[in-house]
């Protein structure tokens, strides 16, 4: 029996020793500030994405706030009130305002493409590091050097989405609806027709929204087209199914990324009508591919205990915007130094997001994995993974 | 009723106590011609040797103590006896072999006997239904009893049973020394559970003495006996595991604690205890039915093979009683023969054995399964292990030497002839038959038990023996060992190791699994030691471990072959579908190979594109193996 004991006692310590591997270090508080901005869109018709996007960022930043040399980040929201008729020059000036007023060192930008895109030059002019959480037409970090994104690219987007349609899916024939007044829209539509075709589809309507009634859709139930590509707002994805579901008819369907965020904000009792689309997102309910890590459960923690809403796809986008950012800023020895955090956001590698890995490459483009699901009572369920 | 067949007394003498004296005018009206006087029980045995010379039978109606007492007298002046219970005496009515009804047993009373019968004597008292030493479970249960009560009376007994040391001397014979809870002499006239069980084989008239004794040596065996019991499958041609049985003239019985002599109920004396017969010497009126004169068998029989004796006894008189039966060699003797033959080191063992590898090499070489199942089947590794499970619970050091050695011999030539063909062959293939075999995991230890298990099971019964290829089958020794050996001609150490796992771990699991059955079959040695057990639950700790790590490893592999196949590359613009993968280690590398389904043709750049994708998703390096299917 002495030797049973033995044997516990070694087993006990092996385990309580491998145990101590994984203790974290706290850094020393040293009361030193440093301030990063988030700016929102400023339309009101996207308040809620604002409003979602800083909950993740806030949540994080209560989370995790030190810097690996004991400073502090803060967050300063910038409410860029009235902007909404003059988007450009508000978001600009605003920021300009802010950066001599609080020393601001970085900025997250929640603002759409069409706005990011309009804004861009005045922004990069401003020479503060600045990554644009949900922005994602392909030109939005071109032809500058201090806006980058964390989003994939629409350009990436759409090509999957083609390729799933006709290779997975094996749909040979597809209609295209898109928003004229939308570059995001119009970008996405562009570049599916041009890949579905490509690659041996045949894209029997390529139109513009305003052009979209029942004829139109009667007529591509007669042509027995297969699948409806509608990289549209919520509204106009809900007008569609209304209309297909008029005419008795269920093709499959295929939107784009922030769709189930926007109606889970704004038309949470239209959920169920979403029911079995496929859209591309940047994230998916899943835990196939990563185990949760330890900082998103005690995310979690901090976000119930701050907010009462459910966080959504942006919401998730906040928080790894800000942690983008703090490792950026850890990077540099002095974090108002621009070009040395623009640098390392330029160059941050596998870096562990909530659910996958990402990287930001040296054009500001950010790359990370695409994920195709199906949406099924207001969840991403995940189809495929698009590295 | 025929009167005329039967002859009544002329002159009785009705002995009586308590206030039973008014019977007389039953016995009077029955029979007015019969002069029939009555005597209370103290005038009786005061006046005994005075009493009339005329009276020819006596009629009693008086307690079990007054009736032995005019017992005794009758037996002095040979004189008959009539016997009238009263309404209490049901095991007396049952002596006599009655109804209920008191004209009945007043016609009885009064006939002329015609027979005597045996009376039973121990330490000098008579014995009319019974007598008892020590705990004897339901020996005293009536016909009818209730199961519930018969079950709980079961379990209240398992709590108090003891075995004590018990000698059976019989004359012109050894004295038996075994050990048992108890023992009771059985007589034909008590209606319970011992009588019914001996009932074909005793007879009032056969001048024996039967003793049934009680030894519950293990918990399973007390509840086998409760289930027998229950379901009336125990004769006496059949006794359970828990019972033996005499059956003699003259018998003495000493304990190795003075127990009481219970007799008819009543502490009566104490152990030692002599009981002898007196051959047919008791007058007494029975009904004609209860004599089993037509079969009457006088021969001596003592079946006490099913007790403890020697070590048995010695372990039994150690402790409370154990949860599992144990034994001696003797007492499994063919089992043990067999045994000892599989453990021998033997040409044909070795013959074997070789052929077995080979065969399993060229199988795993040849990735045939059949091949390789032809192997199991002839492969004899399996026989030497189970010897030496048993070796290890018996403590049985021959036995477990001897098997250690043939086992540790196959182990040699296995390895040796495998890794000669492979050092010989050129090819260095991995087929998915050795790939199989390179990675143990719990649930081959799940595997090793399980076949363990029943490999001892068709050991111990020899009409299960044909299912043992299904267990050879199951756990499939050879191969593994083939494996490693082929590891050890290529001099890679991690093949061999791995394979060597999974070898070891299905002949630790065999041996433990096979020792626990054994055990709980009951072929545990009454005197053993615990060390070589604990060595084998240590051994079996430890691979655990290793095992354990390789089970997890195989969850990770299953959910991650399982996440692969959502994952999709778009490199270039080319839409790259993962179809199917696998993950395994080669030469300690993680090696994934994957079937890929792509539409357009895949340049170098973007091979090392995906490649560089493939390896982003994983912290570990891998080599990745991938087969292109194209959309045409």
């Amino acid at each position: 029996m002495n030797i049973f004991r033995k044997w516990c006692v070694v087993a006990f310590l092996s385990i309580w020793i491998s145990g101590c591997d994984d203790i974290a270090v706290k850094p020393q508080v040293s009361g030193k500030v440093i301030k990063i901005a988030f700016v929102g869109d400023g339309s009101s018709e996207k308040a809620y994405k604002d409003q979602d996007i800083l909950e993740g960022i806030l949540a994080a930043n209560a989370a995790d706030p030190l810097l690996d040399n004991g400073d502090q980040l803060e967050v300063v929201y910038i409410e860029n009130m009235g902007a909404g008729d003059t988007p450009i020059r508000g978001i600009t000036e605003i920021i300009n305002e802010h950066i001599k007023q609080d020393h601001i060192s970085a900025v997250l930008l929640g603002a759409d493409s069409k706005t990011v895109l309009e804004a861009k030059q005045n922004i990069n002019a401003l020479g503060v590091p600045t990554l644009a959480v949900i922005a994602t037409h392909p030109a939005v970090t071109e032809e500058v050097y201090f806006i980058s994104q964390l989003s994939f690219d629409d350009e990436r987007q759409a090509q999957s989405a083609a390729l799933f349609v006709l290779d997975e899916l094996a749909l040979r024939t597809a209609a295209v609806w898109f928003d004229e007044s939308d570059p995001y829209s119009s970008y996405l539509a562009q570049v599916f027709r041009t890949t579905f075709e490509l690659a041996g589809g045949r894209v029997d309507a390529f139109s513009i929204f305003s052009e979209f009634d029942q004829t139109a859709l009667a007529g591509l139930k007669t042509r027995k087209t297969q699948v409806l590509y509608i990289p549209l707002g919520a509204e106009q994805v809900f007008h569609v199914l209304e209309t297909a579901n008029e005419l008795g008819w269920a093709p499959e369907i295929m939107a784009a990324d922030g769709l189930l965020a926007t109606v889970l904000q704004k038309y949470p009792d239209r959920l169920d009508e979403l029911n079995g689309i496929y859209v591309t997102d940047v994230f998916s309910h899943t835990n196939e591919f990563v185990s949760v890590a330890n900082f998103v459960k005690r995310l979690a923690d901090y976000y119930d205990q701050m907010f009462s809403d459910q966080p959504s796809t942006d919401t998730a986008l906040g928080v790894e915007a800000y942690q983008v950012m703090k490792v950026a800023i850890n990077r540099c020895l002095d974090p108002g130094n621009g070009l040395c955090v623009n640098r390392n956001i330029r160059s941050l590698e596998n870096h562990q997001g909530i659910i996958s890995k990402f990287s930001i490459n040296a054009d500001g483009k950010a790359s990370r994995p695409i994920f195709i699901n199906t949406i099924q009572d207001g969840q991403l369920r995940l189809v495929v993974k698009v590295n | 009723m025929k009167e005329q067949n039967i002859e009544y007394v002329q002159n009785a003498l009705f002995v009586y106590d308590g206030e039973n004296a008014t019977r007389i005018e039953e016995l009077r009206q029955f029979k007015p011609d019969i002069d029939i006087r009555a005597q209370s029980i103290d005038h009786f045995l005061e006046s005994a040797h005075n009493i009339d010379p005329a009276i020819e039978h006596l009629v009693v109606c008086a307690t079990l103590a007054h009736l032995k007492a005019v017992i005794e007298i009758a037996l002095q002046l040979d004189i008959s006896l009539g016997i009238l219970p009263d309404k209490d005496q049901k095991k007396l009515q049952y002596y006599i072999g009655l109804p209920g009804d008191e004209e009945h047993q007043v016609d009885l009373a009064l006939q002329k006997n015609q027979q005597a019968i045996d009376l039973i004597r121990c330490n000098d008292q008579i014995v009319l239904f019974g007598a008892r030493m020590g705990r004897v479970p339901v020996a005293e249960m009536g016909e009818g009893e209730s199961r519930f009560r018969l079950f709980r009376q079961f379990i209240s007994d398992l709590r108090r049973i003891r075995l004590l040391g018990f000698t059976f001397t019989l004359p012109n014979q050894k004295p038996i020394d075994t050990a048992a809870s108890g023992c009771v002499i059985v007589t034909h006239a008590a209606d319970n559970f011992t009588t019914r069980l001996i009932g074909s084989d005793e007879n009032e008239i056969d001048g024996m003495v039967s003793l049934l004794v009680a030894a519950p040596s293990s918990v399973m065996r007390y509840l086998g006996f409760l289930y027998r019991v229950l379901k009336g499958h125990i004769t006496i041609q059949k006794l359970p595991d828990t019972l033996g049985y005499i059956k003699t003239r003259e018998l003495t019985i000493e304990t190795s604690k003075i127990l009481q002599l219970d007799i008819d109920g009543t502490a009566a004396s104490k152990t030692p205890v002599t009981c002898k017969v007196q051959p047919l010497v008791l007058k007494v009126n029975r009904a004609p039915n209860i004599a089993n004169t037509a079969k009457i068998d006088t021969s001596e029989r003592i079946e006490l093979s099913n007790l403890p004796m020697g070590n048995e006894k010695i372990k039994a008189m150690r402790k409370k009683v154990p949860f599992f039966p144990y034994a001696t060699e003797e007492r499994f003797k063919d089992l043990f023969v067999v045994l000892r033959q599989d453990a021998r080191l033997d040409v044909s063992y070795l013959t074997l054995m070789f052929l077995s590898t080979m065969l399993a090499t060229v199988g795993l070489f040849l990735n045939s399964s059949s091949v390789i199942i032809g192997a199991m089947l002839l492969a004899p590794l399996m026989a030497p292990i189970v010897s030496l499970a048993m070796g290890m619970l018996r403590s049985d050091y021959d036995l477990y030497l001897q098997s250690a050695k043939t086992i540790a011999a196959g182990i040699l030539i296995a390895l040796g002839a495998s890794a000669l063909f492979s050092y010989l062959l050129p090819s260095a293939l991995v087929t998915a038959e050795m790939s199989a075999r390179l990675n143990p995991s719990l649930l081959d230890l799940a595997v090793a038990i399980f076949a363990g298990i029943a490999a001892a099971y068709t050991k111990s019964d020899k009409k299960m023996l044909s299912g043992l290829a299904g267990v050879a089958i199951a756990v499939a020794l050879v191969p593994p060992l083939s494996v490693a050996g082929v590891g050890l001609g290529r001099l890679d150490l991690n093949y061999f190791g791995q394979a060597f796992l999974l070898f070891f771990t299905n002949l630790v699991g065999i041996i433990l699994s096979a020792a626990l059955v054994f055990r709980v079959l009951g072929y545990s040695a009454a005197i053993k030691s615990r060390k070589s057990f604990i060595y084998v639950v240590l051994t079996l700790a430890l691979i655990s471990v290793p095992l354990y790590l390789s089970y997890e490893k195989i969850v990770e592999n299953v959910r991650a072959e399982s996440a692969w196949k959502k994952e999709r590359f778009l490199v270039n613009g080319k839409y790259l579908i993962i179809k199917q993968t696998k993950r395994y280690k080669q030469g300690g590398a993680d090696v994934i190979e994957m079937e890929i389904v792509a539409r357009d043709s895949l340049t170098r750049l973007d091979l090392d594109i995906l490649k560089g994708k493939i390896r982003n998703t994983t912290d570990r390096k891998l080599l990745i193996r991938a087969t292109i299917t194209y959309i045409l």
